[in-house]
């Protein structure tokens, strides 16, 4: 793209409407004072082609003039793609874009306005989208050629820019041939297959009528094995419907013999239930006969036994009887022996009791005495103190504290004194005297060397020495004559107190004072103990208990004469003695009681079984009445033993022969089988049954061929196939050139992108060429990264990579430049591309600025190079140039090359336009 | 006495191999049974004999029936007719349908029973089931004191070719077995004529009458057959009646030459509006002559009947780079060389494809 013609009117600066005309085939130097609104032209160019019209927000209406509400309005005409395009913008107030193209005849014609218009731009000129105020980066792609002022380093470029670039460059690896047939593989890519990489939906629908039409063979197909299943049912139920036919016509035949064996069965049937029904009645006689004999028997045998044990009974009743007389009499005599030896434990008990009680006496009579004895020593320890504590001449606790206060008192005081009197201490290095006139201790003293003589005195001393002179203190008034006096009377104050002790000092009285509390502390344990003794009560009380306790042992020794003598020690096995006694005894009674209840028990069980076994002799008895009248009732039928039991012999022997008849009759029934008719009568049924059934499903089937055969689902069935495969055909047809093609387009994609991952390295190679020519072989090589950015430079003479911030800043400036112009050469192999240069060569010296501006001079062959700077005096040397002056917001001249201004400043006027030199 | 064997009409049969071309080729076999209708006329045979699967299925349509009614009464002689495997007589069989009633000179033999012909005696043998294992000629009783010629007529395998499915087996030596004059058998599309050890052919395939598919070494006959007397030699005369031929062309290719050999040989082919042809190609061609391909496949459907291309025995040469040079270096040539060596690895359809793709790409955009 290169620029021809930029208009501002109401942008910031330019008020008033400045057309500028820019070079599209050559270089542009647009030169002025800071301030003349250079850069402002460079940013209408940016906005009025990337910026959207409607955009708004605070960066926006900065670009209105100062103070006022004007709307900016920037036009542009730039080639591009072989058009010549007119782009017009209105910014904030009734936002308006159009963009023309030119026509043959040379006017414009409208292409698109308003927001399509700025979409149009965006997508002719690979621009980034923007909502507020266009930056550079909004370039796109382009910004790589585009060095604002202060940043001429190179941007960073990532996304939908670095990809643009590297299409644009990509697009030259292949030449006009292979964009041609990229173009070609792209369209028949496209024919298949969607730009995301989906079948296209005719693909996908003639898929859908694939799988119905298989649907369809497939069910036409079931309808084909429908026609064989069904005929060969038809043939199934038609031998089956025969085949029960005929088993029907054999089974009818074996049913009339059947039916006649029936007959027989019938006849043979009642003569079989005659017999039984007699043999029923002969049994019944013989059983109940039988039942009559076998009673009487039996309770024959019972009356004899029901006699013995009537017998028996009554012998042992009596036995009984007479055993349980003997066992209640040995009961009683155990019984008065036990009772006896209770007694005599009883007075054992007693006794021992009175032991134990004897013992406690004797025990605690001895304690009061002993206790009785302890009170009286204490008293008379008590006294013994208390005599003491009377002739100790101690002060009393207030006493003390009282002179003890008043030592203390006199102490202050005395440190008090002590510190209002003036010192003054004399140390002599040789014997003499001094005369104290005015303090303590006033008069003459010799003075010994080396020992110190202190004088004090009260607010003034004098001391005279002679040989020497007079020596005068003084000090402040002081209360010390008060001092003293309280002092004195404090000291004679506890000198009384003393002296009423008898006591020489302090210490003294207080020595005394703790022997006082010792005897004290010591009176007091021993009426501790006193009260402990007492118990409470007196010692008149305690003599009195041990009176009562010699009385009580005094009546127990009248009742066992033989304790008189025995020691309280001793009383205490004599309780013990009592003790055992009474235990042998008690053992002795437990027996006693044991044997009574054991005599006892064995009486009442005799007599239990005595009781028993009357009872059961009286339900012999009866037992033996019931017996007798039955067997009474039971003979009385009038036969006699023998006669019963011919009688049941005879009835024996006309039941079985009865039962062999019947046995006869019911074997001849079994051979007859009449069940036999029944059974295939059910059967013939069953069968034609089946045969109905068999008939119905023949029919059934023949009729569903037949509705199935008339639609010629076989013709359905080839048409539809031949149709599936012609499809089929046609489909894998197409995948296989789906697949080819998307293999075709992958290949040359991956290829390609290959391609362009390596770009970096001639890109580098150029722009080292052309840093060679700036600053000749120094800086060496340049390394380029794949996103274009310069990774590091390789000077021969570091031996090392070398990072670009350990470079000056004119070089660095340089090595931007270099890679700019150098990837600007790249792009232009398509197009035509402008490049703008604002104060691009701040730090650049002299001597390679005139290898730059050379260089510039060869690449306007390719490019379109715009120039802003301050300080045209420094491009006078470039060729071809066209200067253009700005001045206070307005063009003032331009000329086909670079000349001073009359007064002999750079940018004061310049020449009239002298053509461009070559 | 002279009469016409002829079977496997298989009226009705799918041709999906032949793709909208299907119909036509089906529509000629009905034809070709007009033919013979009209062969069998001229030739005042005293009879006709059609060994089994006259229908492809018996659920044709109820026209294609009354077609072939209409077919078998214009033979003017008598038509004897056995069911095949493909349409076995039972219930829905093509052979209950109403019109062979109509059909005085037709008579469907659904029964293996001795019917008596014109100085002969007629042993059918037809084929109730599609899959039936037993010899359907075991029937057929011993010559004993018959004087009359004895001809049978079967529908099933004979045993020992092995390029026949085994269904309805039928003995070598049939005829000597069942002491037949001849055997008109059915089921063998091609024509196959079978010596006994005296040299005379007592058992023959007439083979279909209208090829079916390729590989059918020979096919598209009816025989006319003429026994003087009971215990002689049968004379067969096989009569073409085909209205179509299928042809198969193995070309082995090694280069542009052979191709245009080929184009050249199927410019030359005689009667190609009755002419199926199937070119199957094998060997290994350069990349840049797969485009030579397309004016085969554009003749091959444009000047025959039906005619396909089978280039899957076609294979890229591996190490043919000598077109890539036509592209612009650098990606897109690395693209080509890479589909060239995917093809020479994995040469399936779509590999190859994309090889040819990428050839008339880059012809089209370069004219």
């Amino acid at each position: 793209m290169t620029v021809s013609h930029l208009a501002v009117e109401k942008f910031r600066c330019f008020v008033s409407r400045t057309e500028l005309r820019l070079d599209p085939e050559g270089v542009t130097v647009i030169c002025g004072p800071n301030g003349s609104g250079k850069s402002t032209l460079l940013h209408a160019l940016l906005m009025v082609l990337a910026n959207p019209h409607t955009a708004g927000g605070k960066a926006m209406e900065a670009l209105r003039p100062w103070g006022t509400d004007l709307a900016p309005e920037i036009s542009a005409i730039f080639d591009h793609n072989g058009g010549t395009w007119r782009v017009w913008k209105r910014f904030l107030s009734r936002p308006e874009c159009r963009l023309e193209n030119r026509t043959a005849r040379g006017g414009f014609a409208l292409v698109a306005e308003g927001k399509a218009a700025d979409r149009k731009l965006e997508e002719m000129l690979g621009l980034g989208h923007v909502s507020g105020a266009a930056g550079i980066g909004h370039l796109g792609w382009m910004q790589v050629l585009w060095a604002p002022q202060g940043e001429v380093a190179m941007p960073e470029l990532s996304g939908r820019a670095l990809e643009d670039v590297r299409a644009i460059l990509g697009a030259q690896l292949g030449g006009p041939l292979g964009a041609r047939l990229e173009q070609w593989i792209e369209g028949q890519y496209l024919e298949l297959w969607t730009g995301n990489g989906r079948p296209r939906k005719a693909r996908e629908q003639e898929q859908a009528r694939l799988a119905a039409m298989r649907q369809a063979l497939e069910e036409a197909r079931q309808r084909l094995d429908r026609v064989a299943q069904l005929s060969r049912a038809v043939e199934l139920t038609q031998g089956e419907a025969q085949e029960l036919k005929h088993r029907v016509a054999r089974m009818r035949g074996e049913l009339e013999k059947a039916e006649r064996e029936e007959k027989d069965a019938q006849f043979l049937r009642m003569i079989a239930g005659n017999l039984e029904a007699q043999c029923r009645l002969v049994e019944s006689r013989h059983q109940e006969l039988k039942r009559r004999i076998e009673r009487i028997e039996a309770l024959t045998r019972q009356d004899w036994e029901c006699r013995q044990r009537i017998h028996s009974l009554e012998a042992s009743v009596r036995e009984k009887q007479e055993a349980a007389w003997d066992r209640l009499k040995w009961a009683e005599a155990a019984r008065e022996r036990a009772e006896a030896l209770g007694e005599e434990c009883e007075r054992l008990r007693a006794r021992a009791q009175r032991a134990l009680g004897f013992a406690q006496l004797l025990r605690e009579r001895d304690e009061i005495r002993h206790r009785l004895r302890r009170i009286e020593e204490l008293a008379e320890h008590v006294d013994r103190e208390r005599g003491a504590l009377e002739a100790l001449r101690a002060p009393s606790d207030a006493e003390l504290a009282r002179m003890r206060e008043l030592q203390g008192r006199w102490r202050e005081l005395e440190v008090r004194l002590e510190s209002c009197l003036l010192k003054v201490e004399l140390v002599p290095e040789t014997e003499g005297s001094v005369e104290v006139l005015a303090g303590e201790p006033a008069g003459r003293h010799a003075l010994k060397p080396g020992a110190g003589f202190e004088v004090r005195s009260e607010g003034r001393a004098e001391i005279r020495i002679p040989g020497f002179g007079l020596i005068r203190v003084a000090g402040p008034e002081t209360p010390a004559a008060q001092l003293r006096q309280d002092r004195d009377a404090v000291a004679s104050h506890l000198e009384e107190m003393l002296r009423r002790l008898g006591a020489t000092d302090l210490a003294e009285a207080e020595a005394r004072h703790a022997r006082l509390v010792e005897i004290r502390n010591r009176v007091a344990q021993l009426e501790a103990e006193q009260r402990t003794l007492l118990a409470g009560s007196s010692a008149e009380e305690w003599k009195q208990r041990a009176g009562e306790h010699e009385a009580e042992i005094a009546a127990i020794v009248g009742q066992f004469p033989e304790w008189t003598a025995i020691p309280a020690a001793e009383s205490r096995q004599l309780a013990e003695q009592a003790e055992r006694e009474l235990q042998a005894k008690s053992e002795e009674l437990r027996t006693a009681r044991k044997e009574s209840e054991e005599t006892l028990d064995r009486w009442r069980l005799t007599q239990m079984e005595a009781e028993r076994e009357a009872a059961a002799l009286e339900r012999t008895r009866e037992e033996l009445e019931r017996t007798v009248s039955e067997l009474t009732s039971l003979a009385s039928d009038g036969r006699s033993a023998e006669q019963r039991a011919e009688e049941l012999h005879r009835l024996e022997l006309e039941w079985r022969h009865l039962k062999s008849e019947r046995e006869k009759a019911e074997d001849e029934l079994a051979r007859c089988r009449p069940e036999g008719a029944a059974r295939l009568r059910e059967e013939i049924q069953n069968l034609e049954e089946r045969a109905a059934q068999a008939e119905q499903r023949r029919v059934q089937a023949e009729a569903d061929l037949r509705a199935l055969l008339s639609s010629a689902p076989y013709d359905e069935y080839i048409v539809l196939e031949e149709q599936t495969a012609q499809l089929e055909r046609k489909i894998e047809a197409t995948e296989v050139q789906a697949e080819a093609i998307r293999r075709v387009r992958e290949a040359v994609r991956a290829a390609k992108q290959e391609a362009l991952e390596g770009l970096a390295e001639p890109v580098a190679e150029e722009a080292a060429r052309i840093l060679l020519q700036i600053a000749g072989r120094r800086l060496g090589s340049l390394k380029i990264g794949e996103n274009l950015s310069i990774q590091h430079l390789e000077p021969p003479a570091a031996g090392r990579p070398v990072d670009l911030h350990e470079l000056s800043g004119g070089e660095q400036e340089q090595i931007h430049l270099a890679v700019r112009l150098a990837l600007a050469r790249f792009l232009a192999r398509s197009e035509r591309q402008l490049v703008v240069l604002d104060d691009a060569f701040m730090f650049t010296d002299d001597e390679r600025l005139g290898r730059l501006l050379d260089l510039i001079g060869e690449l306007r062959a390719a490019l379109q190079i715009v120039i802003l700077t301050c300080h045209p005096e420094r491009l006078r040397g470039l060729p071809g140039a066209r200067f253009v002056r700005l001045q206070n917001f307005e063009l003032v001249g331009e000329s086909g090359g670079y000349a001073p201004g009359p007064d002999g400043s750079a940018l004061s006027s310049f020449v009239p336009d002298a053509g461009r030199v070559p | 006495m002279r009469f016409l064997h002829t079977a496997d009409w298989q009226i009705g049969l799918s041709l999906a191999q032949l793709g909208e071309k299907a119909g036509e080729a089906r529509k000629r076999r009905l034809d070709t049974a007009r033919s013979i209708a009209r062969l069998a006329h001229s030739e005042k045979v005293d009879f006709a004999l059609i060994a089994g699967d006259t229908f492809e299925h018996n659920g044709v349509g109820e026209g294609l029936i009354r077609e072939i009614a209409s077919v078998l009464s214009s033979f003017g002689c008598p038509v004897y007719v056995i069911p095949g495997n493909h349409d076995p007589a039972g219930p829905g069989s093509v052979w209950e349908r109403p019109y062979w009633k109509d059909c005085a000179n037709v008579f469907i033999l659904t029964e293996p029973c001795p019917v008596p012909v014109t100085g002969a005696t007629l042993f059918p043998c037809p084929a109730r089931d599609a899959e039936a294992k037993r010899d359907p000629t075991e029937w057929i009783p011993p010559r004993g004191g018959d004087a009359a010629l004895r001809i049978g007529l079967a529908h099933g395998s004979v045993i020992g070719n092995p390029e026949i499915e085994v269904s309805c087996p039928i003995p070598r030596n049939a005829p000597e077995l069942r002491g037949l004059d001849y055997l008109a058998l059915g089921h063998w599309h091609s024509t196959a004529l079978y010596p006994d050890s005296f040299g005379a052919v007592r058992m023959a395939y007439s083979g279909t009458h209208e090829p079916s598919r390729f590989g059918e070494t020979d096919s598209g006959n009816v025989l006319l057959v003429e026994i003087p007397a009971p215990g002689a030699q049968p004379r067969i005369e096989a009569r073409r009646v085909a209205s179509l031929r299928w042809l198969t062309m193995d070309c082995a290719v090694g280069g542009e030459a052979d191709l245009d050999r080929l184009f050249a040989e199927l410019q030359h082919l005689e009667d190609p509006g009755n002419t199926i042809v199937e070119c199957r190609l094998k060997g290994m061609l350069r990349s840049g002559y797969l485009g030579h391909l397309d004016p085969v496949e554009q003749l091959l459907q444009s000047r025959f009947f039906f005619g396909r291309l089978s280039t899957q025995g076609l294979l890229p040469e591996p190490e043919d780079f000598s077109w890539t040079d036509d592209l612009p270096a650098g990606y897109l040539r690395r693209a080509a060389e890479r589909l060239l060596d995917q093809a020479g690895r994995n040469p399936e359809p779509a590999a190859v494809e994309a090889l040819r793709l990428l050839y008339r790409g880059l012809r089209e955009v370069r004219t």
